[in-house]
């Protein structure tokens, strides 16, 4: 929350000095509902610790969040005809197969339905947005592929291991995860700190924090707490490629 | 249990003849002041079914259903104003705070017909805190869509997340006074606080936009 309320406010600085653009108010927007959600959640668990929140205002506030990055990336998009149609179909394939492991795990069907449709628009921009900015290459992109396969190919099989192999598969499973995180994390302070493209930045940040939210919603225990650090530096790290944007 | 129905007409009848009597903003505002009462029925309506559906009780639909029906049919006026008429911005900002008075009024009316009006402190919370709220959620709604036609940037998803921060805001305050003590106090001021906020802002950026 406090890391929140830091980038609003440096968000706010830098709107009131440069130019506003619909990519930069989106992405307020989307800080603003993670902000909400955020507190929201701390409400609900201060006032009502022992009953378990069912649907609420909060999940809506994190699939504005997505719609908001999105919607962000969709007003940087230069063609209007679809320039990533391959990674794109993996990536729809993607997301539903995540959706199906959601539904199989917590049996929420409508919220984690409407998560994946909201998650896709998302996904999908942030694809066409980063082979039209040809952030990775299409070596790297086949590498995606395959993770992404192997990913979800890991987390079926969870359902057949059988008991006594079940922990040595979650760590596979997390190996996985979080190799890919790493390297996008990785690649993105890189370009942070070597002062690259400006849609580079922004498509690396983005990117690390969509694959953020991917393993958040896999993982539990130690791991999730882990995540939820690194959720909070793709946070961080969109909001310095923003900021290095307008003010070059 | 209120007639809710019976008092939308009686409220109303008055309201609409003097439409009549109406011209230009003003008519506009007293049309989208009853569109707003009427939205308010609807709400009330939705939220008793979807209760009744998922069984949850009155204060459980207010945390979690009553923010997501009401603000979803504030907007739904809002809406049909924009994309129907090619309506000027002042002339869309005065239509939502209608919307949302005309909400926040038969609300009240309704409320204080159930729980009584002899406490001048209740009522003048209520006034203040819904009252507020409820134009403040749907005005800042409003900005939100003249600014995004500004930067050529008004779509569904630009829709749906104005819609789901008014949702959040109106859900915050519904959870905060939901229960007794120091949250309450803090709910009742959030409204106005926000109200103070947003115009601060808006003045800010309109101001900078004539320099500009």
């Amino acid at each position: 929350m406090v890391v929140m309320l830091f980038i609003l406010v440096r968000l706010f600085v830098l709107l009131s000095r440069h130019e506003r653009t619909a990519t930069v108010i989106f992405f307020v927007f989307a800080i603003v509902s993670n902000l909400l959600s955020i507190i929201y959640w701390l409400g609900y668990d201060i006032l009502y610790p022992d009953i378990r929140m069912p649907f609420a205002a909060n999940e809506i506030g994190e699939w504005a969040v997505f719609l908001s990055l999105g919607a962000s990336l969709s007003t940087r998009l230069k063609k209007i005809t679809a320039p990533a149609i391959k990674e794109t179909i993996v990536t729809v394939l993607f997301v539903s197969a995540n959706v199906a492991l959601w539904i199989a795990w917590s049996g929420e069907w409508a919220q984690d339905i409407i998560t994946g449709i909201v998650l896709i628009y998302f996904f999908t921009n942030l694809v066409k947005f980063m082979k039209e900015s040809e952030v990775l290459s299409n070596v790297m992109w086949i590498v995606l592929g395959c993770f992404c396969v192997l990913i979800i190919v890991a987390n079926v099989a969870g359902f057949f291991v059988p008991d006594d192999l079940k922990g040595l598969h979650e760590v596979f499973a997390y190996i996985l995860l979080l190799t890919v995180l790493i390297y996008i994390i990785a690649r993105t302070i890189i370009s942070l700190i070597g002062k690259k493209k400006p849609d580079t930045m922004i498509g690396l940040s983005y990117a690390s924090f969509a694959w953020n939210i991917i393993v958040l919603y896999m993982s539990s225990g130690v791991i999730y707490q882990i995540v939820v650090l690194a959720l909070i530096l793709s946070f961080f790290m969109m909001f310095m490629s923003h900021e290095k944007e307008v003010r070059a | 249990m209120i007639y809710a129905e019976n008092i939308l007409i009686c409220i109303a009848i008055p309201l609409i003849v003097s439409l009549l009597f109406l011209t230009g903003s003003v008519r506009k505002y007293m049309a989208a002041f009853l569109l707003g009462m009427v939205m308010c029925l609807l709400s009330a309506y939705i939220d008793g079914f979807l209760a009744l559906a998922t069984g949850m009780g009155e204060n459980d639909t207010s945390i979690f259903l009553s923010p997501m029906v009401e603000e979803l049919m504030k907007l739904l006026p809002l809406m049909f104003f924009m994309v129907l008429t090619d309506a000027k911005e002042k002339t869309l900002t005065m239509i939502a705070v209608a919307i949302g008075a005309g909400f926040a009024t038969y609300e009240n009316c309704c409320y204080i017909l159930t729980s009584g009006a002899d406490n001048i402190i209740y009522v003048l919370i209520r006034g203040f805190a819904v009252g507020i709220m409820h134009i403040v959620s749907i005005l800042a709604l409003s900005i939100w869509f003249i600014l995004a036609r500004r930067l050529k940037a008004f779509s569904l998803p630009a829709v749906a997340v104005g819609v789901a921060l008014a949702m959040n805001i109106h859900a915050l305050y519904n959870l905060l006074v939901s229960k007794e003590g120091a949250s309450t106090v803090i709910g009742f001021i959030l409204p106005p606080v926000m109200s103070v906020v947003l115009y601060f802002l808006y003045r800010y950026f309109r101001k900078k936009e004539t320099a500009a």
